[in-house]
């Protein structure tokens, strides 16, 4: 029997109300980092819980502590400072980063948040990074002057974090680059960048990327080296799985299968035919099954019933063909170093 | 020679100022206001920027877009035909915007933006009285038939028939803001900025459209404004072969675009984009007015049809660095005004006044320089 369709989520689920106030009063200075922190854990705790008792096959800690997922990394790095808000979409604004020095990685940022999260749990908990070019897009640079110095100095700093969490055992790690599919003429910066972070990483190195000209970006997107790409394909159609039948995906595959952005709660049967639709382009121990990106816009509510439909669907098609759940081995798999397919004698 | 904004101005609040448009909003979708109360603080925030704009110097304003959505939605959703659907990154930015649907083939049925240029005119005569000066004239911006196109989901539509229509919509928008008179309505094709040199099709299709969208408007002054890159590829007899009176171009993310600047019929207005409204990083002050006095000199075509703005919308940047880049932007225009290099080298670098002071280090008037004596005594 083959194995595969392991069910999984970007990384952010919504921070419940309690905490969103909490945030806003320390913010103010009206609460302390103890009173803050003890908060955090205990959301961190209750979305743990929640996917376990769902049958989620690999958890994240939800990001609880983390406000936007640039800016998070580089409040903790040397070299920059925070500026004022900026929108994002809607109603949407987050503080956009300013590089005013070299940038680098004074401590772990992100490790001991994972070692509490996988405290909690048997199952493997992903550690979660955001990527450096991702970091580098999403912030103003009053130092370099030079995008690929920007982008290579963060690579360094993410690389070490990277190789502590998988030093703290994690089995999985997510270098986010939702910036990478905006410039086509950058995607080789994105893979150079991601070869110095995931050098030597011994864990599953998967890199997610969101809300871009996927058209367009594949199949170069395949040279970034990680073993898994994790995309959004329920807010585009699942358009690029039909690329995949002329130019084959080399890696796997993270499958998204509900909208983040909508409040509608899809089917079960509708994100079960998504995953169908990848099986007939990919086998099923190359497919991981989650939602298209991050779930904290979302109501807590929403993001739970979002995640119930991603775990019943993958349930359901597993059920039909027979495949089981059996974790894959964690550490670097052959897709990592495979980019993608060169013409014949190229 | 002045400065205007690209458009789009930042909704956000000053540092240590509460955020009362986020705050309204939030209220507004859990029916605490109404939308005429919501409108109330989208009025006092045009005020706001409005002011910002004029106290920089600026002198041909906007509302700072603070009310739209985005720039495709705000229109679309004044359009038949299209519903609203998921978020689409705009071009490279972290910026996202709701893409459309066309249903059917869009339909101009009433004003789309008409009103919000008559609050934001009146709100410049206000100020102005305030102030005890002239009523600035405010621009009216609107994205364009090709951009609209390309950036929605043409659905069964299909993109041609999609662009087309859009054309006949834009024109028709055109047409009612030039009635309410308009002093300048500004078309956003941004999207030019991807047509590639082998897109003959596209090429094609986007010259149809802007000449649909432009018909019969040749006693408006209609500027054509191209952001996000450069619109060499797109052409200039493309550019140029319609009715648009001025051309706002990026020259931070297309410097490309002084190609286009050289090409330029001399009668046309050029507005440098030469701010970068992408990066915190303040511009230099002597290459803003380098620019002005360089697309001034294109085919002798003057400083009084030359402009400066940011490079893109303002919106992508905190207010309060927006708001220094707007400033910088006013005192540079105000600065490239001076014709006189004396009068110029006593406000900036001398070095930037000239190819010989560049050479020098300093300015060195006519009169001081080698030979001047003997110059002088051989005039008649």
């Amino acid at each position: 029997m083959s194995n595969g369709l392991w069910t999984t989520s970007v990384g952010s689920f919504p921070k419940p109300p309690e905490l969103v106030k909490a945030r806003a009063e320390h913010a103010a200075g009206r609460l302390g980092d103890e009173e803050l922190h003890a908060l955090e854990r205990r959301a961190t705790e209750d979305w743990i819980r929640f996917q376990e008792e769902l049958g989620v096959d690999i958890l994240v800690d939800g990001e609880m502590y983390r406000g936007d997922m640039a800016t998070y990394f580089a409040e903790e790095m040397a070299g920059f400072e925070i500026g004022g808000l900026v929108r994002s979409y809607g109603n949407r604004y987050y503080h956009k980063p300013i590089a005013v020095g070299p940038v680098r990685r004074t401590h772990p940022i992100t490790v001991e948040a994972w070692q509490y999260a996988q405290s909690l749990t048997e199952r493997p908990v992903k550690g979660m990074l955001t990527g450096p070019y991702t970091i580098a897009d999403w912030s103003f640079d009053e130092h370099y002057g030079s995008r690929r110095e920007f982008v290579l100095d963060l690579a360094r700093a993410i690389h070490e974090e990277a190789m502590d969490l998988a030093a703290a055992g994690a089995r999985f790690v997510q270098i986010d680059e939702p910036a990478a599919s905006a410039r086509m003429d950058e995607l080789p910066l994105v893979a150079e960048a991601m070869a110095i972070v995931t050098d030597g990483l011994a864990a599953h190195a998967i890199t997610h990327i969101c809300y871009g000209d996927f058209m367009r970006a594949y199949p170069t997107m395949l040279d970034i080296p990680v073993d898994q790409v994790d995309l959004e394909m329920a807010n585009s159609g699942y358009d690029l799985l039909e690329r995949f039948r002329d130019v084959p995906f080399t890696k796997a595959i993270g499958l998204g299968v509900v909208d983040v952005h909508s409040h509608r709660i899809e089917s079960v049967e509708e994100a079960a035919d998504g995953i169908r639709r990848a099986l007939e382009v990919l086998p099923p121990e190359r497919i991981f099954v989650d939602p298209d990106c991050g779930l904290k816009t979302r109501t807590v509510e929403e993001a739970r019933e979002k995640m119930r439909v991603v775990v019943e669907a993958a349930r359901r098609v597993r059920a039909e063909r027979g495949i089981g759940d059996e974790l894959p081995a964690a550490g670097p798999t052959p897709g990592r170093t495979l980019g993608a397919p060169r013409p014949a004698g190229a | 020679m002045f400065a205007t904004l690209v458009g789009a101005y930042p909704r956000t609040p000053l540092p240590g100022e509460p955020f009362r448009l986020r705050a309204a909003h939030a209220r507004l979708e859990r029916g605490e206001i109404d939308d005429a109360a919501f409108r109330e603080t989208q009025d006092e925030l045009v005020r706001e920027v409005m002011a910002e704009q004029m106290d920089a110097g600026l002198e041909l304003l906007t509302d700072g877009q603070v009310r739209w959505e985005d720039q495709q939605t705000a229109v679309a959703r004044g359009l038949a035909g299209f519903e609203i659907t998921g978020l689409l990154r705009y071009f490279d930015t972290n910026t996202y915007f709701r893409q459309p649907r066309a249903a059917e083939e869009p339909r101009w049925e009433r004003p789309v933006t008409v009103d919000d240029w008559r609050f934001a005119q009146e709100t410049a005569a206000l100020l102005a009285a305030e102030r005890g000066t002239a009523a600035p004239p405010v621009k009216q911006c609107l994205v364009g038939p090709y951009t609209l196109g390309r950036l929605s989901d043409a659905g069964t539509v299909g993109r041609e028939r999609l662009t087309l229509a859009l054309a006949e919509a834009v024109n028709a928008e055109l047409r009612a803001l030039h009635a309410a008179g308009t002093p300048v309505i500004q078309l956003d094709e941004n999207a030019l900025t991807l047509i590639g040199a082998e897109d003959d099709a596209e090429r094609a299709l986007a010259a149809e459209a802007l000449r649909r969208a432009t018909a019969g408007l040749d006693d408006a002054h209609l500027c054509l404004s191209v952001t996000m890159g450069d619109a060499v590829a797109a052409g200039p007899a493309l550019l140029f072969d319609l009715p648009f009176r001025s051309y706002l171009f990026d020259l931070i993310a297309g410097p490309g675009n002084w190609e286009l600047i050289a090409q330029a019929p001399r009668e046309r207005g050029i507005v440098c984009g030469v701010a970068d409204a992408r990066n915190t990083r303040p511009d230099d002050e002597p290459v803003m007015i380098w620019a002005a006095h360089y697309a001034a000199s294109t085919g002798s075509r003057g400083l009084e049809r030359v402009a400066l703005a940011p490079s893109t919308s303002l919106e992508y940047l905190p207010r309060d660095r927006a708001r220094a880049k707007v400033r910088a932007l006013g005192e540079a225009a105000r600065k490239a005004a001076i014709t006189d290099p004396e009068e110029l080298a006593k406000v900036i670098d001398p070095r930037a006044v000239d190819a010989r002071s560049a050479a020098l280090g300093f300015y060195q008037p006519p009169s001081e320089r080698p030979g001047a004596a003997a110059r002088r005594r051989s005039r008649p």
